[in-house]
């Protein structure tokens, strides 16, 4: 595997402030790469530098092993797909298509030749005189990353692309990009601020705070093991435990419940059910601990459910594998 | 989207709505469509010795103006016309995007720069400028002091001071209404553009340009409009030599004392600009079309 963008010692400031602390990374060819965040973490800032929108005050991004800096871009090998997709009203789903092989002055038929073959791909054939206006927020967004892909870039960029779009089409079309992706090859770099999301398409996951990278690597790494407190709270629902400077992190559905009082010891603490909330498949019971000032979250699980009532006195408890250290 | 919402809304309120447009609507009515019945009417009526109108039907008027004199007047009148309007349109793009691109204070300032010469009275700053243009003007007193001329240019009462003024009277109104096309403009829409390879240049004429079409036209059509039947600007720099329509109406109505001939001359010269201004829209639209498929 080769190393497709790599960043060295990226640095951002907007009039003084720094948005983004020196930064280094590399992704690799033919990677679904996540950049993760909360809004304002500099995930976008970012994204924008690689695409050129926006010059880093210090450091050097390299597309395929070539220095970016200084050039501008529309001379860059990669493509964007915007938030709210920024399709050119004035012209028809084809004209969109064809802009960037125009501007690249790629040959008439070769033109054709691409649309063709990207109009199929993108289910857009019969759609393809109708202008943006016409189409609904799912075939905008698909118009977006047919006008992006047809240009063969290197690296496909990617600013929230769903995130204009309503639950349902979301969870299909990530299904359909991560596939899109694996067929392409293309390296993908892809923002949002949704976490579900970056866990069901990526390869591997950026978790940024604060224009940081917290955290890179696989999502099940990330899910099991993060080595932040920042990313066992931003990711999925953890509770966490301190004892003096150590916090150490235990996943709800890792909580057992037991009867009041059965062999209490380091793992195992007395507590009162004071929630329950109930959601098909499992129940989420919030149980407020006796030793300390805190509310410990377990699921359960339809399957094996013990009928726990809000208000019964419970033990809760976890093995030692299931513990998470975080620094 | 937004276009959609806002379709909607109308849609729900279309009938109170309609009543926001009434006082409007009745003032047009009255004060607009009225005189203009009046004024076509009266273009068919006879003149009588003392300039009082006869009420008796003729083509006359009309036939009056297939005159080689009245002619070239027309025809002067458009080119001025058309040429203020190129003249403006090629200085006042520039200016409004520069303004569109400054941060927001700054921008209010310098709209308030372009329209602070509405404040003072057209008629004085007319004058203004033939204090400058003047054979002992501004510019000529300067230009002989400095020993780079020995007589004084001859800056006024020509067709190049008549195109001053038109330009720096209507430039405004060319201004402002691009100003606010470039503004309504999402950035990212340009952004996608360089994204796609398309240079700032190319940019500009495949994005900026198009998308800020209804900004050109409206501008167009005001300065052009108001060139049309300007008076002021070639009576008090242009001299006896330059008449435009404008001021050959003047004439028939207030030194003349021909109301009919002057209804006349207006209703045409009212019908040719709407030619042309059909005919405008019709090529920029056509120019765009042009542009999507090229």
């Amino acid at each position: 595997m080769k190393t497709m963008i790599n960043l060295e010692s990226i640095e951002k400031h907007f009039s003084g402030s720094v948005v983004v602390p020196p930064l280094s990374l590399s992704i690799q060819e033919g990677e679904f790469l996540t950049l993760l965040g909360p809004s304002g973490c500099g995930k976008t800032t970012l994204l924008r530098m690689i695409a050129g929108f926006e010059q880093p005050t210090a450091g050097e991004i390299y597309l395929d092993g070539k220095a970016l800096t200084s050039i501008p871009p529309y001379q860059r090998d990669m493509n964007m797909v915007f938030q709210q997709y920024a399709l050119f009203p004035h012209m028809n789903v084809e004209q969109n298509i064809l802009f960037g092989l125009k501007m690249k002055k790629v040959e008439a038929a070769e033109q054709q030749r691409r649309l063709e073959e990207v109009l199929q791909y993108t289910q857009l054939v019969e759609l393809r005189k109708r202008t943006p206006k016409q189409l609904s927020g799912g075939q905008q967004q698909r118009v977006a990353i047919a006008r992006a892909i047809v240009n063969n870039p290197k690296v496909l960029l990617l600013d929230e692309p769903l995130g204009a779009l309503d639950y349902q089409l979301r969870k299909s079309l990530q299904l359909e990009l991560k596939n899109l992706q694996k067929n392409l090859g293309i390296t993908f770099i892809y923002v949002t601020h949704d976490q579900e999301e970056a866990m069901a398409m990526s390869d591997r996951i950026a978790v940024m705070n604060k224009g940081r990278i917290e955290q890179i690597a696989t999502p099940a790494e990330i899910y099991n093991h993060p080595k932040t407190l920042f990313v066992a709270t931003f990711i999925g629902e953890n509770n966490i435990f301190r004892s003096g400077d150590a916090s150490i992190a235990v996943r709800p559905e890792k909580i057992k419940i037991y009867p009041k009082d059965s062999e209490l010891d380091k793992h195992r603490k007395n507590g009162t059910i004071t929630d329950m909330v109930f959601l098909g498949n499992m129940s989420k019971l919030f149980i407020r601990l006796e030793s300390e000032e805190m509310t410990v979250l377990a699921h359960e699980y339809a399957t094996e459910s013990r009928g726990w009532q809000a208000g019964d006195q419970v033990a809760i408890g976890w093995s030692q594998a299931d513990e998470v250290m975080l620094t | 989207m937004v276009a959609g919402r806002r379709g909607d809304a109308h849609l729900k309120n279309g009938k109170q709505l309609k009543i926001l447009a009434l006082p409007a609507f009745v003032w047009l009515g009255a004060l607009f469509v009225l005189p203009m019945l009046m004024i076509t009417a009266l273009s068919f009526m006879k003149r009588g010795t003392y300039g009082q109108v006869v009420y008796e039907f003729t083509l006359n008027n009309y036939a009056r103006m297939i005159d080689p004199l009245y002619i070239q007047i027309f025809f002067d009148t458009f080119l001025v016309a058309v040429l203020t309007t190129a003249i403006s349109l090629v200085c006042a793009y520039p200016m409004a995007y520069y303004i569109s691109r400054m941060d927001r204070s700054a921008q209010k300032i310098w709209l308030l720069l372009v329209m602070i010469p509405f404040w003072i009275n057209f008629l004085v700053r007319s004058y203004a400028w033939v204090i400058i243009l003047r054979s002992q003007g501004v510019i000529n007193t300067f230009l002989l002091s400095t020993g780079l001329i020995q007589e004084p240019l001859p800056l006024l009462y020509n067709f190049g001071s008549v195109m001053v003024g038109m330009v720096y009277t209507l430039l405004p109104f060319m201004v402002l209404p691009i100003y606010v096309s470039l503004e309504q403009l999402d950035r990212r829409k340009l952004e996608a553009a360089y994204d796609l390879g398309a240079t700032p240049w190319k940019t500009f004429w495949h994005v900026t340009l198009p998308l800020t079409k209804s900004g050109v036209i409206t501008g167009s059509i005001l300065v052009f409009v108001s060139s049309i039947g300007m008076f002021v600007v070639p009576d008090v720099m242009g001299g006896a030599k330059s008449a435009l329509m404008g001021n050959v109406i003047q004439n028939q109505f207030l030194s003349a004392r021909d109301w009919p001939f002057g209804s006349a001359l207006s209703i045409v010269l009212m019908l040719l600009s709407m030619v042309l201004i059909y005919l405008y829209y019709r090529a920029v639209n056509a120019a765009e079309a042009k542009e999507g498929t090229a």
